[in-house]
């Protein structure tokens, strides 16, 4: 379970960008974050994964805080956090196999082990056969790609995505949100997705948390759930309309399942590359 | 030292060639001007050693002694304890001896009408003798009315024995400084290395490694550099000895009456060696705790 509790990020000392942020999300969810470039959405996310600490409330995940963990336990965070980023972060001399084994690396995996697992992940995520190709060799779905090879490679409990195909096209968009809600469904792992597609937003019926100048907003299916679009794959099964203020995050689980008409402040934004952050 | 930490620090050496190259030049130069500096130490301590163990007085004779008196004197000299042998040199036997020493001063010697040297008598002492005092104390026991003066290599031995000193002296203090300018560059490169490589080290950061996970690799890098240039170094040693102290030795050697010029013993090229390696070790490990590698931003 990982909640946020009574979370408010500055930076430096003008810039809000979280103000308030009271939040449960419990484990094996799939939860969208949406929000306009500047949300706070990629904030929200480095909380998680202690790039960045709350100037006042608390992180927390399985009940243990994040935002106060020591500098030196922050790599063992990590270990149990997959995250992908919108432009892949991979390494550009490294082989795609490389790539993928680094965080079995850092935990000192035997080698075996890890030629093992690592090929298990890239015929997972569709990239059999180009494990010894660099990124530069891939096209950026398949980098993407194997960024996500590389986030679940070590067995995370939790998948943080920010953005992740906000350098693709709606077709590779749509591969991407396949695989990691395939990788969702497989493993339970808990996944968080920052993202501004609307089309994507639409097409799934997961938990959306929505922020809009870095406070939770009704916007999200936490506030104002309504029926699917048509068209759009039921995922769960939906619960009745319960709208509740963004500070009341207690019974999210029930309520994920309706993408809203209206959903993040940001109904212009058909392409999804223009996402900033 | 995992296997990763290995491999990723030779694939570095590979990435940034030229500057690693230039790195294990450094070293090398260094570590070979200090053996250079080494060879030349030990074989003078080894020329002390010999010259010590062959304490000898020379004793320079008036020449009115007659060869009576000079019989009587070398008898009594020979009974002493402290004396294992006494040989009478002739004028004639020095001029022969002094005009052997130098190249072509045999012929300015024949030109000369008379014989500028002395005869003496040429004490050789035990070779428990070689504290410098113990000769003064026995020489003076020597010391004769019918003697003009007197000499002993001990004398030389300790003169020698102070320019030995200083020669140590200014190596300790040369090879310091040229130790720390190669430590200097190898935190430069390691630096650079560093430098080049911060995506990959916020990589590794994101994954989960440590700081040592992030470290080790620019720590193992700079001692391969320092342990190349020392294996380099160790190359090139035997051959600087061959080609040019044996030649060197060859053409004074007989001038110096030294013997033969010894290559550095095992213990010294292995601390050579493992001089390369720390030079290594710390240009890295101060390069890498100064860039902070590793700690999460
Ligand atoms: N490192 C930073 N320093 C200062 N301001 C920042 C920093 N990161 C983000 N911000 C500000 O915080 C707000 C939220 O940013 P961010 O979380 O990146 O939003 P999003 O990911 O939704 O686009 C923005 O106003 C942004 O300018
Ligand atoms: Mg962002």
């Amino acid at each position: 379970m990982i909640e946020f509790k009574n979370v408010t990020k500055r930076y430096g000392r003008f810039g809000t960008a979280l103000e308030g942020i009271d939040l449960t999300i419990d484990t094996g969810q799939f939860v969208f974050v949406t929000g306009s470039s500047g949300a706070g959405k990629s904030t929200l996310l480095k909380l998680l994964y202690a790039a960045e600490q709350p100037t006042t409330g608390d992180v927390l995940i399985e009940g243990r805080s994040v935002a106060r963990l020591h500098p030196r336990s922050v790599p063992y965070l990590r270990r149990n956090l997959g995250v992908v980023f919108q432009d892949f972060k991979l390494l550009p001399q490294r082989t795609v196999i490389e790539n993928v084994a680094l965080p079995l690396e850092v935990t000192g995996t035997p080698r075996a082990e890890i030629a093992a697992r690592v090929t298990e992940v890239i015929k997972q995520v569709g990239l059999k056969g180009r494990g010894d190709r660099r990124p530069g060799e891939l096209s950026g779905g398949e980098q993407q790609r194997v960024a996500i090879a590389r986030a679940v490679v070590g067995k995370p409990s939790i998948v943080i995505a920010d953005e992740p195909t906000g350098n693709l096209d709606a077709a590779l968009t749509h591969e991407i949100f396949e695989l990691l809600v395939k990788l969702h469904e497989q493993d339970g792992t808990t996944v968080l997705v920052a993202t501004h597609d609307t089309v994507e937003l639409d097409h799934w019926n997961f938990r959306r948390i929505a922020l809009r100048d870095g406070r939770l907003e009704p916007g999200g299916t936490d506030s104002l759930p309504l029926p699917p679009p048509a068209g759009a794959e039921v995922m769960k099964a939906a619960a009745g309309p319960e709208p509740e203020p963004e500070d009341e995050p207690e019974d999210e689980d029930e309520d994920e399942d309706e993408p809203d008409t209206d959903p993040d402040a940001d109904p212009g934004d058909d392409e999804p590359d223009e996402a900033a952050s | 030292m995992t296997p990763y930490a290995v491999r990723r620090a030779f694939k570095g050496i590979v990435e940034h060639r030229f500057l690693a190259v230039a790195t294990i030049g450094t070293v090398a130069t260094v570590l070979i001007l200090g053996g250079a500096f080494l060879l030349v130490i030990t074989n003078l301590s080894g020329l002390l050693d010999r010259w010590g163990q062959d304490v000898q007085v020379s004793c320079y004779l008036r020449e009115d002694v007659g060869d009576e008196a000079l019989f009587a004197i070398k008898a009594e000299i020979e009974a002493m304890p402290e004396v294992i042998s006494v040989r009478y040199v002739s004028q004639d036997e020095a001029l022969e001896r002094f005009g052997e020493a130098v190249d072509g001063m045999d012929r300015i010697l024949a030109d000369l009408d008379s014989n500028p040297l002395p005869a003496s008598l040429e004490v050789r002492l035990r070779p428990e003798l070689q504290q410098p005092a113990r000769v003064a104390d026995v020489a003076s026991r020597l010391s004769r009315p019918e003697f003009e003066d007197m000499d002993w290599s001990q004398e030389w031995v300790e003169r020698f024995h102070t320019f030995l000193g200083l020669l140590r002296l200014s190596a300790l203090v040369l090879g310091t400084l040229l130790l720390a300018a190669a430590m200097f560059l190898v935190n430069t490169t390691i630096r650079l290395a560093i430098h080049s490589r911060r995506d990959e080290l916020e990589i590794i950061q994101l994954v989960g490694g440590t700081r040592w996970f992030a470290r080790t690799p620019f720590v193992v890098e700079g001692m391969a550099l320092g342990g190349l240039g020392a294996l380099v170094a160790l190359a090139v040693l035997p051959l600087l000895y061959k080609y040019a102290f044996v030649q060197l030795q060859a053409s004074l050697g007989m001038l110096l009456s030294m013997g033969t010029v010894e290559f550095l013993p095992v213990p010294t090229l292995l601390g050579l060696f493992v001089a390369g390696l720390a030079v290594g070790f710390v240009g890295a490990f101060t390069s890498v705790i100064r860039s902070n590698v590793g700690t999460v931003s």
